[in-house]
């Protein structure tokens, strides 16, 4: 009996139903025991439909404001596109093997870059690298240097600390002016503003998709800039004001540029607990005025931050409120990809999408994979910051930090 | 004959050309369009997953996030020839495979959740074998699993199924024949009546 025979049989048995009539005993047996496990299989069809029917409005329904909530972010989607294979990788793209050395290639070319950057750390560009990363959730403050574009594709130069930045200020944007909502053409030369979105980069230039863009104050001159330097080791009465928070694209990892006057700035990289602590409240991290500490058995290069009073005589600094799109509480429901949550001021609901950076806190008990799957959120307080979408009027997320129940 | 009008429990009623127009305008990220794709191949891509995950949530889960990336990845589907269906189950095979991983490192496994193993009530003797049914696809390699989905749960035909999966008519006889015996040799040890029970 070959293998062809045995398939052509079987062929025609399964669409006729029967055993063709020139088959010999042998093959009959065979064909019969194959014939069998067919029907056998075919029972399984109606309970998959009856799944797949019980699945499909739950499914739907998620789906449509998954689609939903991408149209209201096109400005997002731009920031977030898919990352390309390296150079490498691709120069050796017609073979797997090849691939794979290209790749080990080029993570030891970067390895090696950052062994000499690192050493001669502190140019602007460096500077600008180690603050933001691309995809990261991003904080900002600075002043507004020139204006272009108009409707959802207005664009601001941002003058930072470590850096000119894009910012896009697409359809998903908020812009506000003393707590209130003004229309974009409003932002002019010389605006300190505090911007929130997701980070891009390409070539040289790097960009902001924003979320939210609040205007502190007008007619003031770009900032100088100044040394920045990557925080290692715990210096001893560390303090000074945020200028820039960012939050990874997988939530694992926050930064925050602290100014400590006199020309320097440090990175620091802060822990799960502080990170929960800056997005809560309501307000923008950037802009308040923190110490920097180290708890013990804390990993070498990670710290927390403690709120601080001003130097006397001067106003005590805080954020500028998140007005339009930070909430805080626990998770009551989920359905599909979006939550809903129980605040002090009532339910709310919010989307989360693949994009949303979830932060997982050190007591949540889960991890973020988890916590995006299955129904794992439920009774878990969570801080959440993102944008409300103008199409569908929901808080579409870009952070969800996850703490842990509330104990009964 | 517009997209919303078409037979959508019926994929095969798409035409060739309704299908490259429909691909067409899913790669502009047209809503109506991925609606009807959806509609069109939601039972698909959730049997591909339904007999590699513990259980229907599971595969429900999993399959809706299956069409969250295709739509964000809409501008990479080049319509070739190529059903979207292909494209989705592609993107179903890697979500699958990192999710089983995922499950792997955090000590779980991809086994079957008892309680979540059936839909609707049935007799003794259909419980049993669905279960041991479900035991049996396991027990299957991906692509007999695959194969045996899109011939026998879902009733393609060997044409359809080699293209759905990129593989000769040839190879999906061998597929088919060789996941049929492996079933057999599973469902052996018990004697359940003809035609199941349900």
């Amino acid at each position: 009996m070959s293998k062809d025979r045995i398939n052509q049989l079987l062929d025609e048995a399964l669409r006729s139903g029967f055993v063709p009539s020139g088959a010999s005993v042998a093959e009959r047996a065979e064909i019969e025991q194959l014939l069998a496990a067919a029907e056998r299989a075919r029972v399984l069809k109606s309970a998959l439909d009856a799944e797949s029917r019980a699945a499909l409005p739950t499914a739907r329904a998620r789906f449509e404001r998954y689609v939903a909530a991408e149209a209201a972010a096109p400005a997002q989607r731009k920031a977030l596109r898919p990352p390309q294979s390296n150079f490498l990788g691709r120069a050796f793209a017609m073979h797997r093997r090849l691939a794979l050395v290209g790749s080990a290639a080029a993570i030891g070319l970067v390895a090696l870059v950052a062994v000499f950057v690192t050493q001669s750390y502190g140019g602007v560009a460096t500077a600008s690298a180690q603050v933001l990363s691309e995809n990261d959730y991003a904080q900002v403050q600075g002043v507004i240097t020139a204006t272009s574009g108009e409707g959802a594709d207005r664009t601001a130069t941002l003058a930072s600390d470590f850096g000119d930045l894009q910012i896009a200020l697409g359809d998903l944007a908020s812009v506000t002016n003393v707590d209130q909502l003004v229309d974009a053409s409003t932002l002019r030369p010389g605006d300190t503003v505090t911007v929130a979105g997701t980070v891009a980069k390409k070539d040289k230039t790097t960009s902001i998709a924003a979320r939210t863009l609040a205007i502190l104050k007008a007619n003031a001159n770009p900032p100088a800039r100044p040394k920045v330097t990557l925080l290692r080791e715990l210096h001893n009465g560390l303090e000074g004001r945020i200028t820039v928070f960012a939050v990874a694209e997988d939530g694992k990892s926050a930064r925050v540029l602290v100014d400590v006057g006199s020309a320097e700035q440090f990175v620091v990289v802060v822990n799960a607990k502080t990170l929960g602590e800056l997005l809560n409240g309501g307000e923008t991290a950037v802009g308040r005025r923190v110490m920097v500490s180290q708890e013990s058995g804390s990993p070498k290069g990670i710290f927390s931050l403690t709120p601080v009073d001003a130097p006397p005589g001067q106003p005590r600094p805080v954020g500028r409120p998140v007005t339009n799109g930070a909430v805080a509480g626990l998770v009551l429901a989920r359905d599909g990809n979006v939550l809903r949550v129980l605040t002090d001021r009532g339910p709310v609901q919010v989307v989360v999408t693949l994009q949303t950076r979830i932060a997982i806190g050190p007591e949540a008990g889960l991890t973020a994979d988890r916590f995006r799957s299955g129904n794992l959120a439920i009774g878990h307080t969570v801080i959440i910051q993102g944008g409300v979408g103008r199409a569908t009027g929901q808080l579409v997320a870009d952070v969800i930090w996850v703490g842990a129940k509330p104990m009964r | 004959m517009s997209d919303t009008e078409v037979e959508i429990d019926d994929p095969a009623a798409f035409g060739r050309s309704d299908a490259e127009a429909l691909a067409k305008r899913a790669v502009a990220r047209d809503p109506q369009a991925w609606g009807t794709i959806f509609e069109l191949h939601y039972r698909g891509v959730f049997a591909f997953v339904r007999y590699r995950l513990r259980g229907a949530d599971e595969a429900e889960d999993i399959a809706s996030h299956v069409f969250e990336i295709a739509f964000a990845n809409a501008a990479r589907f080049d319509y070739r020839g190529v059903p979207i269906e292909g494209w989705l189950i592609g993107i179903a095979r890697n979500v699958v495979r990192d999710h089983i991983k995922k499950l792997g490192r955090r000590g779980y496994t991809a086994e079957p959740d008892e309680t979540n193993e059936l839909s609707e009530p049935d007799s003794a003797s259909g419980v049993d074998l669905h279960h041991d049914l479900t035991a049996a696809m396991r027990g299957l390699t991906d692509d007999q699993r695959e194969c045996v989905s899109h011939r026998f749960v879902l009733d393609r035909s060997v044409a359809e199924t080699a293209l759905l999966m990129n593989r000769s008519e040839d190879a999906v006889k061998n597929l088919q024949r060789r996941a049929l015996a492996a079933m057999h040799r599973a469902l052996a040890s018990v004697d359940y009546p003809q035609g199941g029970s349900t």
